[in-house]
Parts: structure tokens; sequence; C-alpha cells
């Protein structure tokens, strides 16, 4: 391994301090990737900057109807926050379900999504909440939803030296999600296959609903406000059509891999498992389906 | 590069190597050979230590990341030489076989403790998910956390840094 410099920044002021030197910067956050690229020789920094305690990029508020989770945020705080499981369950069910204790002590929601697996786990549940990227550099701040923000198989659309500051999401009152995934170990699992459905309802009637699927490819698949769901009412027939439909996705998005017909049917089981965890909690809401 | 790191209640200054882990500083430069390098990669939890009493895989933690912070290791729970109640149902409960993942389980344990003094047989399993043991098939473990919360889990939770 070739020895490098190495800095721990506590402060954006730190940061931009920098940020202004011309140096290439490589970032380290919880370091639950990071470090096994690095015993593996998979990545060489020059300049290694800790972020893990930059406290301005940390924490869970609700500012202007959105949701702000700084990128240093670990998936045990986004696990354990009441406004995330108020507002975007599904974002808190798929951090609980991320590695073991230990990892999700450390790994925070920025390195998952700049690491940019196709198996991340915080990935579809974002697709499915329709989050916003906030980038922060040298020139300032630029914001880019969560579809756009992977642009090729492990490959984000950051620019050199450019750092995820804050992840958005829009908070509905009358928006209800839920995230499910099926992986060859029970907790510490990268997972195979997963999904996230988030969707806004009037009574017990469905008006808009967002799909996401993780693990087909370089980015989550989403399926969107589709003809058959919308305008339906939510009873056990919505669940199989919304299966057969993300079935067929899966087909289409994964015609020739060894994986298609085990996910094709497997992902029928997660959608079910999803609605019903949306109808238990639509019941206890005090809506009648 | 120069760190500070309390361990077990006691201050250290050390030279660290900016690609050197926690795991390596804690084994090779302080000697605790409790924490043990299993498979290198956050799966097997071997190398388990409480920072800031939060559970977390020294193998997966740079030591220049942890300047400054408490690190608890199973030789911090000893007290004028007697083991504390989780590591004596530990014993008494043959939740110890080898011993290969004794110290990474019971920190883990701890970190759980600390902030649920009264945990449920899930949750004390959910705490342990990242631990992993070849010999005991974990049931025991679970009877030993069990009979140490009612044998007085006080003494689990104390604060000693
Ligand atoms: C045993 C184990 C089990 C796991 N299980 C799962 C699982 O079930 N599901 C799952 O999704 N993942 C799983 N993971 C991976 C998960 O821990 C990581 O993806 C984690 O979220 C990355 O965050 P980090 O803070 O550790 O990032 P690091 O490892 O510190 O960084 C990862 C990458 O992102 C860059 N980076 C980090 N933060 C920023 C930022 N704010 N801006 C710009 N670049 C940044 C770094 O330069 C690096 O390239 C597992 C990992 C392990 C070791
Ligand atoms: S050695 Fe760290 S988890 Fe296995
Ligand atoms: S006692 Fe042998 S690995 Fe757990």
């Amino acid at each position: 391994m070739r020895s490098y410099e190495a800095v721990s920044v506590k402060t954006e002021g730190d940061l931009l301090e920098l940020l202004k030197n011309n140096k290439k910067l490589t970032y380290i956050a919880g370091g639950t990737d990071f470090i096994i690229k690095l015993r593996e020789g998979k990545v060489s920094p020059e300049l290694l900057v800790d972020i893990s305690c930059l406290e301005d990029f940390r924490g869970i508020s609700v500012q202007d109807g959105f949701i702000k989770i700084g990128a240093v945020t670990t998936f045990s705080e986004i696990q354990n926050s009441s406004i995330i499981k108020k507002y975007a369950r599904c974002l808190a069910q798929a951090a609980a379900k991320i590695g073991s204790v230990q990892i999700r002590n450390r790994a925070t929601i920025g390195g998952n999504i700049v690491n940019a697996s196709p198996a991340a786990d915080s990935l579809p549940a974002l697709g499915a909440l329709s989050a916003v990227v906030e980038v922060f550099g040298v020139e300032g701040l630029r914001k880019v939803n969560i579809e756009d923000f992977i642009i090729d198989m492990r490959k984000t659309c950051l620019r050199e030296n450019e750092i995820v500051k804050n992840i958005y999401i829009p908070c509905s009152p009358d928006s209800f999600s839920s995230f499910s995934k099926v992986g060859a170990r029970k907790s510490v699992t990268i997972s195979k296959l997963n999904l996230a459905v988030n969707l806004k309802y009037h009574k017990d009637v469905c008006l808009e609903i967002n799909a996401a699927v993780g693990t087909l490819g370089k980015n989550f698949v989403l399926l969107k406000d589709c003809d058959g769901l919308i305008n339906r009412k939510m009873d056990e027939d919505f669940a199989k059509v919304l299966g057969e439909k993300l079935s067929r996705l899966v087909q289409y998005t994964i015609p020739n891999r060894a994986s298609m017909p085990y996910k094709s049917v497997a992902i029928r089981g997660l959608a079910e498992d999803v609605m019903e965890d949306i109808i238990n909690e639509l019941s206890g809401r005090g809506i009648n389906l | 590069m120069e760190i500070v790191l309390y361990v077990n209640g006691k201050k250290y200054k050390l030279d660290v190597g900016s690609e050197e882990r926690l795991l390596d500083v804690l084994r090779d430069k302080i000697g605790i050979k409790s924490v043990r390098e299993g498979c290198s990669e956050g799966e097997c939890g071997a190398c388990t230590v409480l920072m800031d009493k939060k559970p977390v895989t020294s193998c997966l933690v740079l030591a220049f990341q942890a300047e400054g912070k408490e690190i608890l290791t199973v030789e911090g729970l000893i007290e004028n030489g007697e083991l504390d109640q989780l590591q004596k149902s530990f014993i008494e409960k043959g939740a110890i076989q080898c011993g290969y993942c004794t110290p990474g389980m019971i920190l883990s344990i701890k970190g759980l403790l600390y902030q649920n003094p009264n945990p449920t047989e899930e949750e004390i399993r959910e705490a342990i998910a990242g631990n992993l043991c070849r010999c005991t098939g974990y049931k025991k473990i679970v009877d030993a956390v069990i009979d140490a919360v009612q044998k007085g889990e006080e003494r689990c939770v104390r604060t000693r840094q």
C-alpha cells in the first residue's frame, strides 16, 4: 500500500479550506466499503479526508416540506429516527435491514449512495420517495434527482472533489411507503432483490404510486403511476396486480440473466409483503379497506 | 500522525499510520489481544469493540478516525480483579466453547444493554446478528444474557469511562 496523507474535518469551513488547496481529495465516512477497497488495493488516495465527524453534514430534520438527511448520518440513526419512521418509513425499514448493528453504527447514507452498488438497500427506498441529492463543491451547491445520480455501473455523477452534503425527501402526510428484501443470509447480507413502494392515497384509493426495484442493473428500476393501479381500491387484488406488473418489469429488464426466473417470481412475494404492510398501517390510521 | 484514544478509561497518545486500523492499534500498539481479527471485512464480529458506547467492527475503522474516542474492550469490564455479571453468566451458562467469538459477543451485548437494559430474546438475537459463533448455536449465549439481566443488569450498564 502506498502511503498517503490523512486528515479529519470537523466543520464545513475546514472542508472549504481543503477544497481551495487544489489537491485531489478522497473521502472516507463510515469506511465500511472504503477500507475493504483500500486493503484490496482498489483505491490509492493522495489525501484522505475523514468526514465521519463532520457535524454540519449530519442529522435529520424537516424543512419547508422536505425531510433533510445529512450525508454522514448513519443507518442506526436513520433506523431509529421518528421523523423517518413517520414520513419515509421505507427508508427506516431499509436501514434496519443493512448489515449488522456494528455496520449500521458506522455505515452512512451518503457512503451507500456514492458507493453505488447495484445491491445498495437505500437506493430503491430513496428512488420510491423521489429523493434529491445535494452536492457540495468549490463552485457551490447543486441538486440532482436520485435517478440521475448514478450514471453507470458503480459510477455517480460526482465530479472531482465534489461531496454529497444532504439528501432531501418530499414529505407528504397522505403518502405511505414500505420496503422489503430477500437475501442469502438473515442479517449480514448484501441483498439479492429489494423493493420499495411509496403511494399516495385518498380514503382507500391509490392516487399515485412509485415502486423501485434494486439489484437489476446499475441503478434501481422505477415503475411509476402505471395503468391498472391508479384510482384503484387497495384490496388484495391490488397486491397481485402490482406483483404481476413488477414481475414483467424484471423479465423485461434482465431477460438474459440466470437470476431472471428466480427474481421474476420472488418479486411477487416482495410485492405482497410490502402491500400487506401498507394496508396494515392504513387500517392503523383508521382507514378501512 | 499523532492521536489520542481513551481505552478502558486510560488515555493513550499514539503515533499511527494513516492506513492502520483501530484493530491493529489495539492489538499491536496497546497489546489488547481479546480484540480478534477474523474475516477483516465486517462479517464475523470477532474484532467488535465499543466506540463511544456503540459496537463497531474495529477492522473497519481507521485508527485516525477514532481520535478522541472512548474505546471499551472486555478487559475494561473487570473491576478489582472481578469479572462482571455478564462475563460470569457466560461462563455459568456454557455460552463459551472455543471462546474465539466471546469478547466480541459480550461487547455487542453491552452495547445493547446501554440502550436497552431489559431486552427481549428477539432484541438480543438482533444485537448479536453480526457476531458469528461456530460452536454454541447461539441458544446458550441468549440464555446467558437473560441470566445476567435477571441477576442485576445495573452492573451491566454501569458507565466505566
Ligand atoms: C458486513 C457488511 C454488510 C453489509 N450489508 C449491507 C446491506 O445489507 N445492504 C447495503 O446496502 N449495504 C451493505 N453493506 C455496505 C454498506 O455498509 C455501505 O455501502 C455503506 O453504506 C457505505 O457507507 P460508509 O459511510 O461506510 O462509506 P465509506 O466506506 O466511507 O465510503 C464509500 C464510498 O463513498 C465515498 N463517500 C462516502 N461518503 C461520501 C460523501 N458524503 N460524499 C462523497 N463521497 C462519499 C467514499 O469516498 C467511498 O468511495 C455492508 C457492508 C459490510 C461490510
Ligand atoms: S475481523 Fe472485523 S468483523 Fe471479522
Ligand atoms: S465459542 Fe467458538 S466461535 Fe463462539
